[in-house]
């Protein structure tokens, strides 16, 4: 009678295994790192791993290799999309929900060696913030999560895989110095622009920023609710904030009619909007408020 | 025999050992102050050595001159940080001795990974650029008090100023956090900026220290708060 050792041990040995079909290798020069299949040319990799953009052998089992090039990048995010030259035998992956992760949940890695073997490393949860972070990168992640397992040499770009055999993200080593799990959500949707368009296109205003006390005097003149507002110490030329006619030393009060206190909601109403959109910005200048539409763009 | 084989000791510490230094590169931004530090420096070396000036750093200058040493005049952020990008990609044996008042905790300690051998305040006198002089020749390092001030063990710790003082960033600093903020790695950074990657180190070990943190994410994160990196 098997006892539940024995059953676990089985039914992680099965998930490494049936999971690990949708995981590679991938040989960029003098790294070595692995990388998810999402379809059928296709493969999803830690940016920071794949220093080159072509010339790239990716393993897909024991002595099987096929030639592949960068698609697209996302440095923020720390995710690159790979074309393969042939299709590739092997099953896209099955993407799982994070919203409810828990912690203490035990979840496996897995990535694919210069060999063509698959290898496992097994933990826990250790953190989770179930909510948007940017990353030191620069780019925004769905949610923070940190498993506590090893991150072997090569673990970059492999999954984090459930007891279901779903894949909830890709492992990474180059957004934390603890070694994180991009989120599912956030790597089909970074993969799909970069399979499109090559790159991600985030908006930006073309403003630095401090937040400062608005005086009193201004409020009672001005009959003003803020209490903050940021102070543009810097308007970059030929940005949307240019074009629309910002100047330095405005004092930023509102965006879309929401508060601007500090440069963290700034980011937030950036995080909500993209290239293209229109917003509003509530500003004082010279004593008196102005309005003025700023049309967001790509950052080029 | 003790007083004698001491005193001989001593004379070798004091001006009086020769220096070998034969060519020294002077630079500073004004010509009276370029011929001064010229003439200090000439009476430093005894005479005995070849010295031109330049108003900015150059490679090609100082490689052609055969320069051993830099003798440069930092009256600002800007050619101090410049001097460490130059000797971070001088051919190796080139050194500096520095003039700076009171250089902040970042800069001096990437000068001190760098042939920096002397750090004296802009007010030296011949006295102490010939002690410069002898250091730099005998390979150690000498630093005016004011500087050796700001090397306490407590400054190159990784603790926090509670006081969310900033020192300010360098014109170089700025830049290479800014392209830190949108994703780029140490090798994109040098390749950007036409600089070694050893030199974005320095300048990302200086960007830590100046900031007062210990990661890339934090720098990144106060950097858009203090208005250094534009949203």
């Amino acid at each position: 009678m098997e006892n539940i050792w024995g059953t676990l041990a089985r039914e992680l040995a099965d998930a490494s295994a049936e999971a690990g079909k949708s995981v590679v290798g991938v040989h960029g020069a003098r790294h070595f790192s692995s990388a998810i299949v999402i379809a059928k040319d296709a493969v999803v990799a830690a940016n920071h791993a794949v220093r080159r953009d072509d010339e790239i052998t990716v393993v897909t089992a024991p002595g099987q290799t096929l030639a592949a090039r960068v698609a697209g990048r996302d440095p923020g995010t720390d995710l690159a999309v790979l074309r393969l030259q042939a299709p590739v035998d092997a099953p896209a992956a099955r993407w799982g929900t994070t919203s409810d992760l828990r912690v203490g949940e035990l979840v496996l890695a897995l990535a694919r060696t210069r060999r063509g073997n698959v290898v496992a490393s097994s933990g826990i949860i250790s953190g989770l913030i179930n909510a948007p972070l940017r990353t030191w990168r620069g780019g925004e992640i769905d949610q923070f999560i940190r498993p506590d397992l090893t991150f072997y040499a090569g673990f970059s770009g492999g999954p984090l895989v459930n007891s279901q055999g779903e894949f909830l993200g890709m492992n990474t080593a180059g957004l934390h110095r603890s070694g994180i799990t991009v989120p599912a959500s956030t790597v089909s949707r970074v993969a799909a622009e970069l399979l499109e368009k090559g790159h991600v296109e985030r908006p930006y205003l073309g403003l630095a920023m401090q937040s400062v006390p608005v005086p009193e005097s201004l409020r009672s003149r001005l009959n003003l609710n803020a209490s903050e507002g940021l102070l543009l110490v810097h308007v970059e030329p030929e940005s949307p904030a240019e074009k629309a006619s910002l100047l330095l030393g405005d004092l930023l009060l509102t965006l879309d009619g929401q508060p601007m206190a500090d440069t963290d909601s700034v980011q937030e109403a950036l995080r909500k909007s993209k290239p293209g959109d229109r917003i509003e910005a509530g500003l004082v200048r010279g004593g008196a408020l102005v309005k003025a539409t700023i049309q967001l763009a790509a950052r080029p | 025999m003790q007083a004698a084989a001491f005193a001989k000791r001593i004379r070798s510490l004091t001006m009086e050992k020769p220096i070998n230094i034969s060519r020294v590169m002077v630079i500073a931004a004004l010509a009276a102050r370029r011929s001064s530090l010229a003439q200090m420096t000439a009476q430093a070396l005894r005479n005995h050595a070849h010295i031109t000036s330049d108003s900015q750093l150059s490679l090609e200058q100082s490689t052609a001159g055969g320069a051993e040493l830099l003798l440069a005049d930092l009256e600002s952020p800007a050619p101090a940080a410049a001097l460490i990008d130059f000797l971070a990609n001088a051919p190796a044996g080139t050194g500096a001795i520095t003039l700076i008042d009171n250089p902040n905790r970042g800069w001096m300690r990437a000068a001190l990974s760098v042939p920096v051998h002397a750090i004296l305040a802009r007010d030296s006198g011949v006295d102490d650029l010939r002690l410069a002089l002898q250091a730099a020749d005998a390979g150690l390092v000498l630093l005016h008090p004011t500087s050796a001030r700001g090397l306490t063990s407590a400054n190159f710790s990784e603790t926090r100023n509670d006081n969310g003082l900033v020192e300010e960033l360098t014109g170089r600093e700025c830049q290479v956090l800014r392209l830190v903020s949108s994703g780029f790695g140490n090798k994109e950074i040098a390749d950007r900026l036409a600089i070694s990657e050893h030199t974005v180190k320095f300048h990302i070990s200086s960007i830590l220290s100046k900031l007062n943190v210990a990661s890339r994410t934090e720098a990144v994160s106060l950097g858009i708060k203090r208005g250094i990196i534009p949203l």
